[in-house]
């Protein structure tokens, strides 16, 4: 049985690092020169995905799954995030194009992955972060669990997985 | 038709001025009859804007920005609308025909209240000399730590925290984000919660979600989160997800609530979600919350 939770998100917002931290093998990487360093100033990005795995034995494998943030390879984004259980969402807060970037992000996924679920991890995020998140999900008529998350943390990484099996575990309490 | 007297308390001339005519026009759409009194009369229901001048002679205290929302009208509108008054009434209806004589209020409710004011005015507990502060969200005290703070706000009623105008007195040794603290608090206030959120007839619907895993939490709690921000839902329908009580998924509501979370209460159980069907078991998810350790 393979699960599989996709990270999405811009350009350095933590999506391969967060792998990093949980997967338990050495995640495959597909990083390549970096040529919007206009935008993000880091020397590689992805560029194909990112791949991890967290092993549950017998009962088989969680697939982690980073997409390329870069908008010119939203073409894999629907082939990556199928079958997904969830989709976990970063952005980082001291990026000045956070905001835009949550309502491109939202709007691009929620086509592929239902916004039930979604969960939102904000980096070098505040309250009141969190409350501006919000609003901005109350005024599309969305409901999505966010939480201030380090990509390096590991126990922030567990909250946000955490909450993605509780939406899969209601999905068959419910249906 | 029952009879309930209620006084206003905080707010402004004007809706004072207003609140008679406007009485005087949903009259024939109320549930109860309702006699508006004076400030120090003792009263059924105190309909209040700030927290720090509740009516202690009421059984039962309404606070405006908080009810609102409750309510699904968003921010206290001033002055305060004809429609908006009659639901409230109707709702203080709903709850004094349902709350015991003995519940009064709730500190977290109060305590939520004075932070929203952001008027950052100081309270002292006059027993304890233990004081707090709540500006920018953020809560300042000389209690020794948060669950000491807790506890004694819990056990302790509105009377005895007097506001102070002697802010030379504030050196606080701890700052809590006051949004933790209220979930806390709120947790605790389990019979209030229960009069208050566990009704057969209502479906509830949260807005946004909990900082579960930061504020104090446990794993039934993230399928309620679950449960009440996908869907509006009854208290039976989180009782059965969560395998929690009536009264420990009221609590959440409640908790919820007393946060700054928007929680709205709906007429009709309708799944807006259309999920596909995922790849997967409980038992695999259930193994994979182990490999967690959750």
């Amino acid at each position: 049985m393979l699960l599989k939770v996709v990270f999405i998100g811009p350009m350095g917002s933590g999506k391969s690092t967060a792998i990093q931290t949980i997967s338990e093998i050495k995640p495959v990487k597909t990083e390549a020169r970096n040529t919007e360093r206009f935008k993000v100033d880091k020397p590689t990005t992805t560029v194909g995905m990112d791949f991890g795995e967290i092993n549950l034995g017998e009962h088989g494998k969680v697939a982690l799954y980073g997409v390329p943030g870069q908008r010119r390879f939203d073409f894999m984004w629907p082939i990556i995030t199928k079958g997904a259980m969830g989709a976990i969402l970063l952005l980082d807060c001291s990026q000045d194009s956070c905001w835009e970037d949550f309502k491109y992000f939202v709007d691009a996924f929620t086509k592929f992955v239902d916004p039930s679920s979604f969960v939102v991890a904000l980096n070098r995020a505040d309250e009141s972060d969190i409350d501006h998140c919000n609003q901005l999900l109350m005024d599309e008529g969305l409901t999505m669990p966010v939480f201030c998350s380090d990509p390096r943390s590991e126990q922030d990484l567990t909250i946000l997985l955490h909450v993605l099996i509780s939406n899969a575990e209601l999905r068959f309490l419910l249906d | 038709m029952n009879t309930y007297t209620f006084s206003l308390s905080g707010l402004n001339d004007a809706n004072r001025e207003l609140v008679p005519c406007q009485l005087g026009i949903i009259k024939p759409y109320l549930t109860a009859n309702w006699v508006l009194c004076s400030d120090n009369e003792q009263v059924d229901a105190c309909i209040v804007n700030d927290a720090s001048t509740a009516a202690k002679s009421a059984v039962l205290t309404i606070p405006l920005v908080h009810e609102l929302r409750l309510l699904d009208k968003g921010e206290f509108d001033s002055p305060l609308r004809v429609l908006t008054l009659l639901e409230l009434l109707n709702y203080a209806e709903s709850c004094l025909s349902s709350v015991p004589e003995d519940i009064h209020t709730s500190m977290a409710e109060w305590l939520s209240l004075i932070a929203m004011s952001g008027s950052g005015d100081l309270y002292f507990h006059a027993g304890t000399q233990t004081f707090m502060c709540v500006l920018n969200k953020v809560l300042r005290t000389n209690a020794a730590d948060k669950h000491e703070l807790v506890d004694l706000i819990f056990n302790s009623s509105i009377t005895d925290w007097k506001k102070s105008e002697d802010v030379s007195i504030l050196k606080p040794s701890l700052e809590l984000p006051i949004t933790s603290l209220l979930w806390s608090l709120g947790l605790k206030e389990r019979t209030y919660a229960t009069q208050k959120w566990n009704k057969p007839d209502t479906l509830y619907r949260l807005l946004s979600w909990p900082q579960l895993g930061h504020w104090e939490s446990t794993a039934p709690m993230f399928r309620l989160a679950s449960l009440y921000g996908r869907k509006a839902a009854s208290i039976k329908t989180g009782v059965l997800v969560s395998g929690l009580s009536e009264e420990e998924v009221s609590v959440f509501l409640h908790a919820c609530s007393v946060s700054g979370l928007k929680v709205n209460t709906e007429k009709e159980e309708t799944d807006s979600v259309t999920q596909p069907p995922i790849n997967a078991s409980l038992s695999v998810l259930q193994a994979f919350k182990a490999k967690l350790g959750l």
